[in-house]
């Protein structure tokens, strides 16, 4: 177990580090931040100048060390636009995003669950038809899209909700809501279909003619099969919604997490913010893979670490 | 309550599966009774409906399939009744199935899945049931039994995992135990030790056994009383000895020439020509007809019904054999266990 964490820990610390890599070339391609710092009526000098005092009249590949170098004690560079360490702005902006994210996911997650059980119980009755429509459209419909309707009908028509902003509880619901409307969605489907199977395994029947009650068989027996199945894809569904869902929700509703704030720096072309705010998401990413796979390992009692690694 | 003095009594038993293509009919107007401590062989070709006649018996028939007739009485309670049935299964009747690798989860210990049958049916909290279960583990002859308790399915060899299997279904001190096919997926010399096993503890718990086979071999030695079961019916009953010296069903003797000897590893099986009817086409006449070398124009007109004969043995078939002694079934096969 020691050794492969240790393996995995040294796979992630690469996997950021080449994450950083490809978004520093690809910020430095596409776009020149001198020209979009300095007023329109800026010499030539004044662009020289600021070149240097950013570092970037030196050869790339030497930035680039430098930026590795530096990145691995977490300093990330003074941020173009709140002229202070770009880390101290995604940490400071982090917390929202938790909690947004967590209670978008824990949505997810267990009325996915609740709805996967319900109808993978009796896959064809009105229960689960229902469940299956539901599911598909929590993932098929754009998250921006259903986040504006959400807003329009229960913040604006019912005056249930803020529209936007932060505060108390009421200005979470409806965000993590949108959030997790996809991860209810695949979480129910996979669920569904792995209770199923699990229910129509020969190992269930076999519990049924030993005497194992019926709701033991479901929430024991069922549910941890389907369980270990789903749990794989939780953590994908985690790493949407930090890496993805996020972004969008917090941009539709003001949220002042790291998504709204690198949508916000992407506006101000400060690159070195949304460098910022990769880094720090890529190190969640990996961590959330770490974790899944040793929750996965220890669920599963037939899969051994040695064989994972 | 239904006046019944047996233990099980199956009447008229119909179970059908409705599909798409038509009815299948699993098992047509199936009787047998079992008494306390007497051990009953139930065999027949695959598809016969061995398994399905295994779990009408313990109240387990699911959708699609329904009992389309006949009562099941326990102890003169009706097993059709859901809650009767869930009341019993595995207190008062217990079940051995086939696959001992797929028969547990693979995901819970072999502890879990062994005390969890006994802390609903029996008074014991958990730690008695573990205690409890290790003795059974050195009962069926696992050794190690506290460090097995901890340990999962897949650790365990075919055999082994049976017998785990074996201790579960015993754990609440059932009055039967039906065993379907519990030693096809294992080795020879595996299955005559997990045959043995069954037996002995048959005898010393005074268990009454319904032991499902599609192999006379099996049921030989383990067995007073023999159903020969073919396409849902049964075709011939009797004790062990009638049924192996003296066949009077074509089927029944087509089988004996078509059993492996446990001792003996055979070449080739002479199996039984042609196939199991269609069983959503049966009935008016006899459905062996097309593979009987017997047959008369009668078979294929009118379907015969189970008749006692002498010595409390019964067949059905219209044109029955004559008594012979069979020549080539050797009366060691009988004896077997
Ligand atoms: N769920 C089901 N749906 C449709 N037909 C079924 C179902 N279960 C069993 N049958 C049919 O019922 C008949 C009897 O099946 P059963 O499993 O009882 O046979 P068996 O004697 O146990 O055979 P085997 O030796 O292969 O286990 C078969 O024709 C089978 O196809
Ligand atoms: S009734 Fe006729 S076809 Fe059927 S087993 Fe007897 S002889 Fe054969
Ligand atoms: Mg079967």
């Amino acid at each position: 177990m020691g050794r492969y964490l240790l393996k995995r820990l040294s796979q992630a610390v690469l996997v950021v580090i080449s994450v950083m890599v490809v978004v520093f070339v690809v910020t430095r391609l596409i776009g020149d931040p001198v020209a979009v710092m300095l007023p329109l009526e800026a010499t030539e000098e004044n662009r020289a100048l600021l070149e240097a005092q950013l570092g970037l009249d030196r050869p790339i590949l030497a930035q680039l060390g430098d930026y590795v170098a530096d990145a691995v004690r977490f300093d990330l560079g003074d941020s173009l636009w709140q002229r202070r360490p770009a880390i101290d702005v995604v940490l400071e902006r982090l917390p929202p995003t938790v909690l947004l994210v967590a209670a978008g996911f824990s949505f997810g997650v267990l009325l996915g669950l609740v709805i996967g059980i319900v109808s993978g119980m009796r896959p064809g009755g009105w229960v689960d038809r229902g469940a299956v429509t539901l599911g598909l459209l929590g993932v098929s419909l754009p998250q921006f899209w259903i986040g504006l309707v959400f807003i329009v009908f229960f913040s604006v028509g019912l005056g249930w909700f803020p529209t936007s902003g932060s505060g108390g509880i009421e200005h979470l619901v409806l965000p993590a809501v949108v959030l997790g409307l996809p991860v209810v969605g695949r979480i129910a489907l996979v669920t569904r279909s792995s209770m199923i199977d699990e229910l129509n395994a020969q190992h269930v029947k076999d519990a049924t003619g030993r005497g194992v009650s019926r709701s033991r068989i479901v929430m024991v027996h069922a549910l941890k099969g389907a369980g270990i199945a789903s749990i794989t894809i939780a953590g994908w569904e985690l790493i949407g919604v930090l890496a993805g869902g996020a972004v969008v929700v917090e941009t539709v509703y003001a949220w002042p997490g790291i998504g709204f704030t690198a949508m916000q720096a992407i506006e101000r072309h400060d690159i070195i913010l949304v460098q910022a705010v990769v880094f720090v998401v890529a190190i969640m990413v990996v961590t959330i893979n770490i974790i899944v796979d040793v929750a996965y390992t220890m669920l599963d009692p037939r899969v051994k670490f040695d064989r994972v690694s | 309550m239904i006046r019944s003095d047996h233990l099980l009594e199956v009447r008229n038993l119909e179970v059908v599966f409705p599909t798409r293509e038509g009815t299948v009919q699993a098992v047509r107007g199936v009787s047998f009774t079992v008494d306390a401590g007497e051990s009953l062989g139930v065999v027949g070709e695959s598809g016969s409906g061995k398994s399905t006649l295994a779990r009408a018996a313990l109240g387990m028939i699911e959708l699609p399939g329904r009992i389309a007739g006949g009562e099941i009485l326990w102890r003169g309670r009706s097993l059709l009744d859901k809650r009767v049935a869930r009341r019993i299964r595995g207190r008062e009747i217990s079940m051995v199935s086939q696959d001992p690798m797929a028969s547990m989860s693979p995901i819970l210990t072999i502890g879990t899945q062994m005390t969890e049958v006994m802390t609903r049916h029996l008074d014991i909290g958990r730690r008695e049931a573990f205690t409890r279960a290790g003795d059974l583990l050195e009962k069926v002859g696992i050794p190690d039994p506290g460090r097995r308790l901890g340990q999962y399915p897949f650790e365990f060899s075919g055999g082994m995992q049976q017998r785990v299997v074996i201790a579960t279904a015993l754990s609440c001190d059932p009055m039967m135990l039906i065993a379907d096919e519990p030693t096809t997926a294992l080795d020879v010399t595996t299955q005559a030790q997990i045959l043995e096993l069954i037996s002995s503890l048959q005898k010393d718990l005074g268990l009454a056994l319904v032991l499902i086979t599609h192999d006379l071999g099996v049921v030989a030695g383990a067995c007073d009383l023999l159903k020969v079961l073919y396409a849902g019916e049964i075709v011939e009953s009797g004790t062990a000895d009638q049924l192996f010296h003296r066949p009077r069903h074509p089927y029944t003797a087509a089988l004996l020439g078509s059993t492996p000897r446990l001792d003996v590893k055979a070449d080739r099986l002479m199996a039984i020509e042609g196939h199991p009817p269609d069983l959503r086409h049966v009935g008016g006449r006899c459905s062996f007809t097309p593979r009987c070398p017997h047959a008369t124009t009668r078979c294929t007109t009118e379907s015969p019904v189970l008749q006692p004969s002498e010595a409390g043995r019964a067949y059905a078939c219209w044109n029955p054999l004559g008594g012979r002694e069979a020549p080539e079934l050797p009366t060691a096969r009988a004896g077997h266990g």
